[in-house]
Formats: structure tokens, sequence, C-alpha cells
């Protein structure tokens, strides 16, 4: 099977549909974090909802389906709820997250909560870099720490439901054989 | 076996991490003055200085053409409106002191409360 996918290099159809229908749920979620505004205690945290079905996406298909399905909701999110300068901090920090995450999915084989943590930190991370960059002030560093334990909350709650979801043996085979 | 020794390796650092945030965030609120100007910062660019005494309203034009309502009172500031989509700015509240700040993103604007080193510049501009 893994050989097969290797060889089959081009997406099937059904293969493409899946991945659509994910993007789909991640937009969704994001609609839902953006219209429901969760009580936070720091000002700026946010769950990242939309990071599930990446993670999710992760960790049936490869790092490049993946990419697909990040770049597709990063641009439709910065479309409908965005402007050209959220697009900056949402793909600095979203690339950055898929990256680390990426790594820890393919060569640490690392169990779902700590890849989402780690890309919980580093969507943060990345975020700060871009602000540090556009408001061009070495204050946004200060907020870095509050960032990194809310970024840690966040990423072991999607942790958990992905790792729930994981466990629904028959659903996820049947994913992955297409 | 090797599993487990990762998994511990991951906690380690991970606890570590939490430890260095929460260190950080303790030295920034102990480290605090009590402030006397705001200065407020546009693009990387000094706009205007407030002066903390005065109670007064004090309206700024961010980037993208965003206005900010900065309202100044009781040796506190704070921004009272601002047409910025995600209101940060807002829910950050009063502040006072020189380890605190405002920051709005999409103005790109930023709100720094200055302690005794602009004396210096005080006196510099009396003489």
């Amino acid at each position: 099977m893994q050989q097969h996918k290797q060889q089959n290099k081009k997406l099937s159809t059904k293969k493409l549909t899946m991945l659509a229908l994910l993007l789909a749920i991640a937009f969704i979620l994001s609609w839902i974090e953006y219209i429901i505004s969760l009580p936070v205690i720091i000002p700026g945290i946010k769950i990242g909802l939309a990071n599930l079905a990446i993670l999710f996406t992760l960790y049936i298909f490869s790092v490049k389906e993946t990419f697909l399905v990040l770049i597709g909701r990063l641009i439709l999110n910065a479309l409908l709820f965005g402007n050209a300068l959220s697009l900056i901090y949402s793909f600095a920090g979203g690339i950055l997250s898929f990256i680390v995450m990426a790594i820890f999915v393919r060569y640490f084989k690392a169990h779902t909560i700590a890849t989402s943590i780690c890309g919980g930190i580093f969507h943060n991370i990345g975020q700060i870099i871009a602000a540090f960059f556009v408001i061009k002030t070495s204050l946004v560093w200060t907020y870095l720490p509050y960032l990194i334990i809310g970024g840690i909350a966040a990423g072991a709650f999607n942790g958990i439901i992905v790792n729930k979801i994981l466990k629904y043996d028959d659903i996820v085979s049947k994913i992955k054989c297409l | 076996m090797k599993k487990n020794k990762k998994k511990y390796i991951f906690y380690i650092c991970l606890i570590a991490v939490i430890i260095v945030c929460v260190i950080c965030i303790i030295i920034q609120s102990i480290s605090g003055q009590v402030g006397k100007q705001a200065v407020v910062k546009v693009d990387g660019e000094t706009v205007c200085i407030i002066d903390l005494n005065k109670n007064q309203t004090v309206y700024i034009n961010g980037s993208n053409n965003i206005k900010l309502e900065i309202i100044c009172e009781n040796n506190s500031i704070y921004v009272n409106h601002s047409d910025c989509p995600d209101k940060i700015c807002e829910q950050k509240g009063k502040i006072s002191s020189t380890n605190q700040n405002i920051i709005c993103l999409p103005a790109k604007t930023v709100i720094e409360i200055i302690g005794n080193e602009s004396s210096r510049g005080d006196i510099d501009a009396a003489a």
C-alpha cells in the first residue's frame, strides 16, 4: 500500500474530494471560532480549532497533501474574514507551525498531543516574528511568554480531540485507502 | 521503552518551557516602575508623547486608516475605541507602569510607557 502510494504521485479523484472536504471542515471550524468569540483570559489568544483538521490530515495523508489543505484554508480565511495584513500573520504562523508539526509527525512519529502542542507554540512564535517585522518594535517579544503558555493549552486541547478522532479505526482506515 | 524515553524528554522540555515563560512573566510584572509619559508610535515612528499627569483624550490615525481614541486619566492610559476588527487593544485595558504596553496590530500602533529615563530628554529640551 505504502509503495503503491509513493509510485502514484497524482492525486486520485477520491483523495482530492476527501482533501476538499477536510478543507471545508477546517474552514467551518475557523468560521465557528470567528463568530463565537470564546471567553479568553489573555487578549489575542485563540484555540485555533482549524488546526484540528490540519492535524488530522497530517496523520492520515502525506505532508504535501496537507500543505495543499493548509494553503487553501489560509487563503480562504484571508479572503472572507481578514485583509492583506492578517494574511501575513496567518501565513507566518500557519506555515511555521505546519513545518514543525510535519517534522514531529514524520521524523519523530510523535503523539498527536505532543505534535499539537509544538504546533501551537510555533504558530504563536511565527505570528510574533511577523508582527516584529510589520510594526517594527521589539516590544512584541514581551507578549511571547503569555502566547507560548496559551499555545500549549490550546495545542493540548486540539491534540486530545484529534487523538480521540483517530481512535475510530474503521473510519480512519477507510479514509487512508482512498 | 524507547518510546517512553522520548515521551519523558518531551515532558521535561515542555515543563522547562513553561517554567521559563512563568519566570519571564514574573520578572516583567515585578520590574515595572510608575510611568510618567506615554509614547505613541505608528509604524515604528513616534507620533506623539502624552503626559500621564494630564487627563486628556488623544485621537491617533494609525496605519490602514484606523483611528484610535486614546484616553489618559488618573495617571493611566487606555484605548477607548479603535476601528480595528480584533479589538485586542481595547481589551488590554488601562496601563500605567513602564513594563506595560498596548499594541494594535492592524493599525501598527504601539503605546509604550516611559518613566525616569525620559527626564533626561526633558532637561535637554528645556535647556
